[in-house]
């Protein structure tokens, strides 16, 4: 059991910065995931925690004790990476062994652990296999189990379902969320599958370029995104980001958008906006499940753009609306009342609707930055 | 544009079966995926159409001809694998109007084709690098377009995408598609994707253990599976299988937690229901009898919906939720659902055995 602080953790290889003044704090029994694409810093971050890099600048810190001067065996970590580390000449059984072996534990109490952690991965009938027989799914399942029985008080996994298959991924989700209920361990997750981070973290930091983009609930992270960067990388499709301008019209304020149409804004939120300093050039962001699509010569306001493309995905399918390219996407369910080529009227509902500052691609909406508040300043 | 058949094929390899009595038409400018698990013979179909395999029995064809002792140079199809084998010290452009210069065409048209390939894969602009300094998603359509330029009979893409990150995925399929339909070509798209699948064929086959198990178009694989091998692997999170008895119409499992009026017209017996995740419904408010209770285990919030898992005594039923509903684990909760979304399989051989679409599509 321990928790977790970076103090203005950097890092540099040479000339490149992998990693900038990182601060952040996870809870003792926290599951969090570091997100963001190749090169984003979240593999050397992992790695300084496990004490494979030295940090540049800043500080670690487990259970409030700086650990930089300690050796990387010394901080009870466990250690999952995409390349299981198993011993394919020794048995599934001596694989989960092996740490308790070195740690010289009785006998009996090596057996009883291995079976225990061999139920928990469903591994039971396969204990005598020699694991170079297993699949790839039971080798990843072996690997995590091998590090789990040292109870390590931190459990570190590096990508550890990116090899397997597109069906074990989605199963192995719901089991390594199970296994973490069970072994109620600090838990520090490297991905760059956002879909991952959104189901098994209990927060997400999510990371570009070295730097922190926000770090919160995946339910913040994916309602309040703080940047377009966030934004954008978040959501399977994602969020919709659509540019206009902001103006005046008898007394109200109004999005438009060109020949799209234009949306007018609650009093709310072109308040929440002059607040935060809108200028005129605005980007209007909103995910493509909350939208409602009605026929164009419906009563409702709202932007008109034809269909493009039409992609079934099983229980939902994807709108692609736009004259050529898809200029925004749509989630809607199994049955589509609509062609290609076919134009509709898109409806915004305004507590769903986002705002960015084009130039710096920050949030214009108020408590972007915390979980919880919904946009009370 | 060709039309490509196999008939009655079988090829093993060192007396292992990889493909079995496989009957297969792909029809002129269709979209057509392959979808399957890892080594159940997918590939093994592309190479025998490209003639890089030999049947051991049955015939190949393209446009009604027998391939039989045509070299794969001749058969005048263009392969894309996931290794895109692109030459390391070439540009991009090099790299596109290979073939031609390989074939002597002359200057102009090398140039012409070379432009319009690189414009629909909106790569113009990249044409002076070389591999090394482009994206896996550059590069890829580089490779795409070396087999463009050749303008084929057909295509055959051996899982193309499979090594780029989930959102260049998303958006390389939707490409693909475009392209077929601007194009018009017999595509043939091997993936072990279903989401990818679902999503950009005209139709599909599912295979199996080097045989073809159903052959329809998404909507048809989806909805109607001929059994509970193309149900369970088509569709993510799987459709959930319960097993238990039916009698007079009416599924009820084992231990008596799910007991469903379904008005199936089946013999009495033992059953597998299968229920998509997305067709149970969380009940808000008052539960009704006849729907089922369990608790929850396990919530993956994904965004636009919400995995959720319930027990039902030792029952898992996955579900698929709209949106973020609160919920927390533990909680106890009713499912809803229609009957006229349910499957029934033959616990035995796995056949549906209702409702009674499924059983036309084979």
């Amino acid at each position: 059991m321990s928790s977790i602080d970076l103090i203005g953790l950097g890092k540099s290889f040479n000339a490149v910065t992998a990693v900038k003044d990182l601060t952040l704090s996870v809870r003792d029994k926290e599951f969090i995931a570091l997100l963001g694409p190749s090169g984003c810093g979240k593999t050397t971050t992992m790695n300084m925690i496990a004490g494979i890099e030295t940090p540049t600048t800043g500080e670690i810190r487990f259970n409030g004790i700086d650990i930089s001067r300690i050796a990387p065996n010394r901080r009870n970590i466990g250690f999952v990476f995409q390349n299981y580390a198993i011993f394919t000449h020794l048995s599934v059984f001596e694989n989960l062994a092996f740490a308790l072996r070195v740690r010289r534990l009785a006998r009996r109490e090596i057996d009883r652990r291995v079976r225990e952690i061999a139920a928990l991965m469903q591994l039971s009938d396969r204990l005598d296999w020699p694991s170079s027989r297993l699949s790839v799914n039971e080798m990843q399942k072996l690997a995590i189990g091998r590090s789990a029985i040292a109870e390590p008080a931190i459990f570190l996994l590096d990508e550890p379902l990116s090899n397997v298959d597109a069906a074990f991924r989605v199963f192995m989700r719901a089991e390594l969320k199970r296994i973490q209920r069970t072994l109620q361990q600090t838990m520090v997750y490297v991905t760059h599958d956002q879909t991952e981070a959104m189901s098994l973290a209990d927060r997400i930091a999510v990371l570009d370029r070295g730097l922190l983009q926000q770090f919160d609930t995946p339910a913040a992270v994916y309602n309040r995104p703080r940047n377009t960067f966030v934004a954008r990388f978040m959501g399977s499709p994602a969020m919709n980001l659509l540019e206009g301008n902001l103006v005046g019209l008898n007394g109200a304020m109004v999005f438009e958008a060109g020949a799209k149409g234009r949306l007018r804004l609650d009093l709310g939120e072109a308040e929440r906006l002059a607040n935060a300093g809108a200028k005129q050039r605005i980007l209007l962001g909103i995910r493509p499940e909350d939208i409602l699509l009605a026929r164009p010569d419906a009563g409702e306001e709202g932007l008109t753009l034809p269909i493009n493309f039409i992609e079934p995905i099983g229980p939902r399918t994807i709108l692609h609306l736009g004259d050529s390219a898809a200029e925004l996407k749509v989630v809607t369910g199994k049955r589509v009342p609509y062609r290609i080529g076919e134009a509709v009227k898109l409806v915004m509902p305004a507590e769903r609707r986002r705002y960015f500052d084009p130039a710096s691609g920050l949030s214009l909406d108020a408590g972007g930055e915390r979980s919880g508040q919904h946009g009370q300043a | 544009m060709a039309r490509l058949e196999l008939e009655g094929v079988s090829k093993a390899y060192g007396g292992i079966a990889a493909v079995s009595d496989v009957d297969l038409t792909v029809e002129d400018n269709e979209f057509f995926c392959i979808f399957g698990p890892p080594s159940c013979g997918k590939t093994t179909l592309l190479k025998l159409w490209l003639g890089l395999r030999q049947p051991d029995r049955g015939r190949v064809l393209i446009d009604r001809r027998d391939m039989a002792g045509i070299l794969p140079g001749e058969r005048d199809l263009a392969m894309v694998f996931q290794n895109l084998a692109l030459f390391p010290h070439m540009s991009a452009k090099e790299n596109i109007a290979f073939p031609l210069r390989e074939r002597g065409a002359p200057a102009a048209e090398i140039e012409r084709r070379v432009a319009d390939a690189a414009n629909r894969l909106h790569i113009a602009p990249l044409l002076h690098k070389n591999p090394g300094q482009l994206s896996g998603g550059e590069r890829q359509r580089v490779a795409i377009g070396r087999t463009l330029v050749r303008d084929p009979r057909a295509f055959l893409m051996d899982e193309p995408i499979a090594a780029l990150d989930a959102r260049l995925r998303e958006e390389m399929r939707v490409e693909l598609k475009r392209l077929q339909r601007e194009l018009r070509h017999t595509l043939i798209y091997v993936t072990h994707d279903q989401e990818e699948a679902m999503s950009i064929a005209d139709r599909m086959a599912i295979m199996r253990e080097g045989r073809i198990v159903q052959t329809g178009t998404p909507d048809e694989i989806y909805n109607a599976p001929v059994d509970r091998y193309v149900a369970t692997l088509v569709g993510s999170p799987p459709m959930n299988v319960v097993g238990g008895r039916l009698s007079n119409g009416s599924f009820r499992d084992a231990e008596g937690r799910i007991s469903l009026a379904l008005a199936a017209d089946c013999p009495d017996g033992p059953v597998d229901l299968g229920i998509r995740p997305e067709d149970l419904h969380l009940v808000a408010g008052e539960a009704a009898p006849q729907d089922i209770r369990g608790e929850v285990q396990v919530i993956e919030p994904l965004g636009a919906f919400t995995i959720v898992d319930v027990m039902v005594g030792a029952t898992l039923l996955r579900i698929d939720a709209p949106g973020q509903p609160d919920l927390r684990l533990d909680q106890p909760v009713a499912l809803k659902l229609r009957p006229d979304a349910c499957y029934l399989f033959n616990p035995a051989d796995g056949r549906t055995i209702w409702p009674h679409r499924c059983q036309t599509r084979r």
